[in-house]
C-alpha cells in the first residue's frame, strides 16, 4: 500500500513477496549490489540506522504456475 | 583515509564463492571483464557456467571512496550473465577505546549545558552538552551489561533500551537528543528546541546522572 503510485500504480500488481530481516553488524554481501543500497550503507556507516530496502522486478506471471 | 581489505579477508571471501560451486579468479586480467569493468581492477571474478560475478570486498566505511564501484554497480546490471556482488566488512575493532566521562565530569557537563542555556538561550547547542553527559552514562552502563563500547550513538539507545538499561519513553527521548545532536554537530539547521523539550531532556539526565551515582554508592 506504502509503494501504491510510488513503484506501482496499485498494490494489486504485486504477484510475489519475499522479504527478510538482516542485521547490518558484521560481513554484509550485497548480492547484484544497486546503486542505491551501496550508496546508503556508505553514507550511513558511522551511524547506521534501520531502513527498508525494496527491489522490484517484473515477471512473467504464467511462469509462476 | 581510506583503510584497504587485507588479503587474507578477500581470500575468505573467496573461499565462500568457490564452496558455491564458483571458480574463483584474484584481481582478474580486465580481459577477462566486460569493457565497462576494465578500469575497476575488482578484487575478484567468480564464474559458474554462465554465470559471472564481480566481488568487491570493502570496510563499510570506506563504500563511498570509490566512485568507480557506484558507477559498476549501475552498468553491470545492464549486461546479462553479469552481477556486482559487493562484500561489505565491518572495520576491524581499534584496540585503544577512550574512556567515557566519569559521573563526576557528566555532572560537571551538565552544570555547563545549563550555563549555555541560561546565557544564550540557545537550547539546541546546549542539548549537545547535555547529550555528551547522558551518552556517557549510557556507554558506561551498556558496556557493564554486554562489554560493548563500540556501539555508534544513533543505536546507542535503542541497545541501552533492549539491555533494559533505560525506559522506551526514555529511549525515545534519547533518540529525539541523538537528532538533535547530529544536526547540531554537523551544523544543520533543522532542529529548534524550545525551552521545555530542553527541560524534557535535562530532567531524563538528571535522573541518568543519579540512577548512575546509586549503582556506584551500591558497588562500592
Amino acid at each position: 500500500m506504502a509503494l501504491n503510485g510510488v513503484i506501482y500504480i496499485d498494490d494489486f500488481q504485486v504477484a510475489n513477496i519475499s522479504a527478510a530481516k538482516r542485521d547490518r553488524s558484521g560481513t554484509l554481501i550485497l548480492e547484484g549490489a544497486s546503486p542505491a543500497i551501496i550508496n546508503h550503507i556508505g553514507t550511513t556507516a558511522d551511524e547506521p540506522r534501520d531502513f527498508v530496502f525494496v527491489a522490484v522486478e517484473v515477471v512473467n506471471l504464467t511462469t509462476l504456475l | 583515509m581510506i583503510e584497504t581489505v587485507g588479503s587474507e579477508s578477500v581470500a575468505t571471501v573467496a573461499g565462500q564463492y568457490k564452496q558455491r560451486g564458483y571458480q574463483v579468479v584474484f584481481e582478474p586480467d580486465p580481459s577477462l571483464l566486460p569493457k565497462e569493468a576494465k578500469s575497476l581492477h575488482p578484487d575478484i571474478l567468480a564464474s559458474k557456467g554462465d554465470e559471472h560475478v564481480i566481488v568487491e570486498v570493502k570496510y563499510q566505511q570506506n563504500l563511498l571512496g570509490y566512485p568507480a564501484l557506484m558507477r559498476l554497480a549501475e552498468v553491470i546490471r545492464r549486461i546479462p550473465g553479469w552481477r556486482l556482488d559487493v562484500v561489505v566488512l565491518e572495520q576491524p575493532k581499534r584496540p585503544f577505546e577512550a574512556q567515557p566521562l566519569s559521573v563526576e565530569d557528566a555532572k560537571r557537563r551538565l552544570e555547563a549545558a545549563d550555563r549555555v542555556a541560561e546565557g544564550t538561550a540557545d537550547y539546541a547547542a546546549a542539548l549537545l552538552l547535555l547529550w555528551t553527559a547522558v551518552e556517557a552514562i549510557l556507554r558506561d552502563q551498556v558496556k557493564k551489561q554486554s562489554d560493548d563500547s563500540l556501539t555508534s550513538t544513533s543505536r546507542l539507545p535503542k541497545v541501552a533500551y533492549s539491555l533494559g538499561v533505560i525506559s522506551s519513553q526514555d529511549a525515545e527521548t534519547a533518540e529525539w537528543m541523538t537528532r538533535i545532536r547530529n544536526d547540531v554537530v554537523h551544523g544543520r539547521t533543522e532542529s529548534s528546541v524550545t525551552r521545555l523539550e530542553y527541560d524534557r531532556a535535562r530532567e531524563f539526565a538528571i535522573r541518568l546522572l543519579a540512577e548512575s551515582r546509586e549503582q556506584e554508592l551500591l558497588a562500592s
